[in-house]
């Protein structure tokens, strides 16, 4: 479980999820057409005072009454929303990292409620008053490694539009953003040489030797399973290839040529993606940590992952 | 092609709603201007036609801002930037682009829709603009919440308006209110009601009129309604076709006495002129107008705002005179309707008084079969040869004046007086309406021994008129279909029913509400001991109200809030207590742990606790996802956890 290590600010939504929007943390103000409303009232009472127009005195007070009560029903409309939970699946940089937060409404519908990150648009929502809602919200990335998008400023401006209410909630949420995949023929060029060494392209051939079946392992590739005994009702079974048990092939860090070790990293994550398209095992070599070969989704995800995480101290998880 | 527009829809019906009570009184190619505007914009993103340009618009605005301030010479009218306001709302709507000009255009209807108090302070229009703005409120929300249903909008401004009440009456109550206005004069209104001046043959509008002129609540026993001349004006200089009132009447300055003292109190609707009416003949004046010589009241400034006054009458007065004397009453221009002329100086050869020569003009409209109607037709050059000998056709206003014409042409001095007759007394309520259809012109004689004498030559061919009301005398053929429908249908008896349980309602409001000014305020702070002098008391009082309207609002917010609360879910309570037991022992469930894995994880860690643990999970689990929440097995589980207790089971157990 994550805990942050450095201070909360004041005024923000802490400790372990869930978290609530709370009484204290969250404030509220008028905004520019607020400040608008205000000025026609004033106009409506001084016409009223001049010419001692009663009706004229009733109005403008239903007016601000009305204005009144809304800012405690746009205060309700923001305390007590709860985040129970992030999700966010890895990235490369240079794409949008997708934050879904998952919102409770704490019991009470919620209409019109704004979700913002820190360099994202905002996002708005209405919560029904039972059940959870996904809030998605995109933010670019641009750099490999852990992506932490801030805290989460939850707002709403629900009924009238005159004030806003906002509150900050800490998320601790993280997003592995893998590097930007750099395709060079180069890179690609000495994975096949090293294949040559071996028997590589005699394995590429012999992709389609089919030789049995065996209970499906999350990470198989979805088109190795056999779907036919799915849909009888037989489990998820996988098919197996003679031709996937091939020579394995180390991706290695050291290997390449570019004096930029990010732009090394960049190649190795192509190398990984085209790896994982070909049939052959792969492993994945740098400095200080190996991979052994293997092959499928969760092997690409652990390379991917110590691609993004290289360099980062602890977090080599 | 661009988007269609969501809100344009709502928010046309939203100025529409506001500008509708305007749309009768603004000039007529105004109103055309926005019922024409409103239909382009409710069509335009139907038919996919384009708004006007931005040229177009300004074109448009600048054309009409002209026309308006040229049609009512100014801003003076209020009618004028009712008008201007209307018109540039409508405007507005075509380039409602994004949220700023959709908020903007709903500020401006609200605007739109409190100006409706220049037209009337009523209840039914008062109740109208609440309907408005809770209509507007509606709209704002809906273009705050995109994608949100306008039905449950509605009801929310609604609730929000209840819940804005308790601020809105207490600051109605303590916002201080001053002595006349701080500058400035307030628009004209219309004026409607009498005339101050008559034409024989000019066209009566006043029958079909039943709006309220004046309400009356006598202190006194009320006279019998054959006795309820409410007197306005005198008419005594004729031109030879119009009668009206003199340029200059000085006040009375001999005291008026007499018998049969009524005295009662008047609420007069605005008319926008400065005669007051008062029963036949005023005693004295009452504050803040002048008694004439002529015995007529004038305020001291126009009655723009409905005027409460107290009047005292003497039904039977003693010898009425006046200092200028009644010459002034017997001017004739020469010339024209010679044929009255010559019966006028026949019967002043005959009689032996002025008294006789009245009695002579009297008997001679009984005898001739002289009709009381509203349709008198057209009467020629010489309208009162025309009345008496030809068409002998005509309502009060033609006989009054026909009368006092006899009457100087033979030598007596006489004066058209008009004013009302009659009044309605309210059922529900103990006062009297008089309507503007109750309008009437009588005479008034001069003789030497008894002063001014009242003469209603309409008495003598209509006497039921002074018993009945207008109405019932008349050929119903008269009227308009509509008028005829509503007073004389079916439903006639119902709708007046409910028109004088209506009248007294809105005559409370008018009271209580509209009629509360500084001196009311004042009044009201003395009762609750602050001083009303200086600032300090109305500056607390108003903080004060301030408080008081915020605290009760939030109450009532909160209150509304917690009836709609759902009901505690006291298994989950239970099993959350049974958690927070676990995690004081050393197993804490973590949040993603359901409560399957969790009893697994403690019976793994810690299996002296796996039987109670389990007992207790596998009833949380019936309970919660059997689909029926069992009362018997949720008290049972509910027991289950409150006697449950780490320590003990695991001592027990091993």
């Amino acid at each position: 479980m994550e805990t942050s290590a450095n201070a909360t600010p004041p005024g923000t939504a802490a400790g372990p999820l869930p978290r609530s929007l709370k009484n204290k943390s969250t404030y509220i103000m008028p905004n520019a057409f607020g400040l608008m409303f205000t000025v026609l009232l004033s106009a409506l009472l001084a016409g009223s005072a001049n010419y001692n127009n009663n009706l004229g005195f009733l109005m403008a007070f239903f007016l601000g009454g009305m204005a009144f009560v809304s800012i405690l029903h746009t205060h309700r409309n923001l305390i007590g929303i709860t985040l129970s939970g992030v999700q966010c699946e890895p990235v490369f940089a240079g794409e949008e990292a997708v934050f879904e937060f998952l919102m409770d409404s704490g019991g009470r519908e919620r209409r019109a409620l704004a979700f913002k990150l820190a360099g994202a648009d905002a996002v708005v929502e209405d919560l029904p008053a039972k059940g959870i809602v996904r809030v998605r919200t995109r933010v670019p990335t641009n750099q490999r490694g852990l992506f932490s998008p801030g805290r989460l400023t939850v707002f709403t401006r629900f009924p009238f539009g005159i004030f806003r209410a906002w509150s900050q909630v800490e998320t601790g949420a993280e997003c592995v953003v893998y590097p930007r995949p750099l395709d060079s023929r180069m890179a690609w060029a000495a994975l096949s040489r090293g294949e040559e060494n071996g028997a590589g392209k005699k394995a590429r051939q012999a992709v389609d030797d089919f030789s049995g079946l065996r209970a499906y392992v999350p990470g198989d590739p979805p088109r190795h399973l056999w779907w036919k005994a799915y849909s009888r009702g037989l489990g998820l079974q996988t098919k197996t290839f003679s031709g996937s048990q091939g020579e394995p092939v180390y991706l290695d860090f050291s290997a390449l040529a570019d004096p930029d070790p990010e732009k090394r990293l960049s190649r190795l994550c192509a190398m990984v993606l085209a790896a994982e398209r070909g049939t052959r095992p792969y492993g994945l070599s740098l400095p200080g940590r190996v991979i052994l070969p293997s092959r499928g989704e969760a092997h690409r995800r652990t390379c991917l992952t110590a691609l993004a995480l290289f360099g980062s101290p602890g977090k080599n998880a | 092609m661009k988007p269609r527009n969501p809100y344009l829809g709502i928010l046309t019906l939203a100025v529409a709603v506001a500008t509708l009570p305007h749309l009768f009184s603004m000039p007529g190619w105004v109103s055309a201007f926005c019922l024409v505007s409103w239909g382009f914009l409710f069509l335009a993103p139907r038919r996919g036609w384009a708004m006007p340009g931005a040229w177009a618009r300004r074109a448009l605005a600048v054309t009409l801002a002209i026309a308006v301030v040229y049609r009512f010479q100014g801003l003076a009218s209020y009618l004028a930037p009712v008008s201007l306001l209307s018109a540039m709302a409508c405007l507005k709507l075509m380039e409602v682009h994004n949220h700023r000009d959709r908020m903007a255009t709903v500020f401006m209807t609200f605007f739109l829709a409190v100006s409706s108090l220049l037209i009337s302070k009523s209840l039914q229009l008062a109740l109208y603009m609440v309907g408005s703005l809770v209509f507007t409120s509606a709209v704002l929300i809906q273009i705050n919440h995109p994608g949100g249903r306008m039905k449950s909008h509605l009801s929310l401004a609604a609730r929000i308006l209840v819940q804005a009440l308790p601020v809105a009456l207490l600051l109605f109550l303590a916002f201080p209110r001053f002595q006349g206005g701080l500058w400035g004069r307030a628009w004209d209104q219309r004026s409607t009601g009498l005339s101050d001046t008559l034409t024989m043959g000019a066209f009566s509008s006043l029958a079909e009129n039943n709006e309220p002129a004046f309400r009356v609540a006598f202190d006194t026993e009320p006279p019998p309604r054959r006795d309820l001349y409410w007197r306005a004006l005198t008419l005594s200089r004729f031109d030879g076709k119009t009668w009206s009132s003199p340029t200059v009447v000085p006040p009375m300055i001999h005291p008026v006495t007499g018998s049969r003292p009524v005295s009662c109190t008047v609420v007069l609707e605005p008319h926008s002129e400065r005669w007051l009416m008062a029963l036949d003949v005023p005693a004295r004046a009452p504050e803040g107008a002048v008694l004439r010589s002529d015995f007529t009241l004038t305020a001291n400034r126009r009655v723009q705002e409905t005027f409460r006054y107290h009047t005292t009458s003497f039904l039977a007065p003693a010898r009425l005179a006046e200092s200028a004397g009644p010459f002034l009453s017997l001017q004739l221009p020469p010339g024209g309707n010679p044929r009255a002329r010559r019966l006028a100086a026949e019967w002043a050869g005959r009689a032996a008084s002025p008294a006789q020569v009245a009695d002579m003009a009297i008997a001679y409209f009984r005898k001739n079969d002289f009709v009381y109607t509203l349709a008198p037709g057209t009467l020629g050059r010489d309208p009162v040869d025309a009345f008496l000998f030809e068409t002998r056709q005509g309502f009060c206003e033609h006989f009054a004046a026909s009368f006092a014409f006899l009457m100087r042409a033979a030598g007596v001095p006489c004066r058209v007086v008009v004013g009302y007759q009659g009044a309605q007394k309210n059922p529900f309520g103990n006062y009297y309406i008089v309507r503007q259809s109750d309008a009437h012109a009588w005479t008034e004689i001069w003789l030497a021994d008894r002063g001014w004498v009242r003469v209603d030559p309409v008495s003598a061919v209509a006497p039921a008129r002074l018993n009945r009301d207008v109405r019932d005398l008349m050929d119903k053929k008269m009227f308009s279909l509509m008028y005829r429908w509503l007073r004389m249908g079916p439903l006639a008896r119902p709708l007046e029913e409910f028109g004088f349980a209506w009248d007294l309602v809105n005559t409370r409001w008018r009271e209580w509400v509209m009629d509360y000014t500084h001196k009311e305020q004042a009044g009201l702070l003395e009762r609750l001991g602050i001083s009303a002098k200086g600032w300090a008391g109305p500056a607390a009082a108003l903080a004060g109200a301030l408080a008081l309207g915020a605290a009760l609002a939030t109450l009532l917010h909160f209150r509304s809030n917690w009836t709609q609360r759902p009901r505690p879910d006291r298994s989950r309570e239970s099993w959350d207590r049974f958690c927070a037991r676990m995690a004081q022992a050393g197993v804490a469930r973590r949040p993603d742990e359901g409560p399957a894995d969790f009893a697994w994880r403690v019976s793994q860690a810690r299996p002296g606790l796996a039987a109670p643990v389990g007992e207790i999970t596998d009833l949380y689990i019936a309970l919660r996802y059997a689909g029926k929440e069992d009362p018997a097995l949720s008290a049972r589980f509910r027991d289950r956890v409150r006697t449950f207790s780490a320590a003990r089971e695991e001592r027990g157990g091993s």
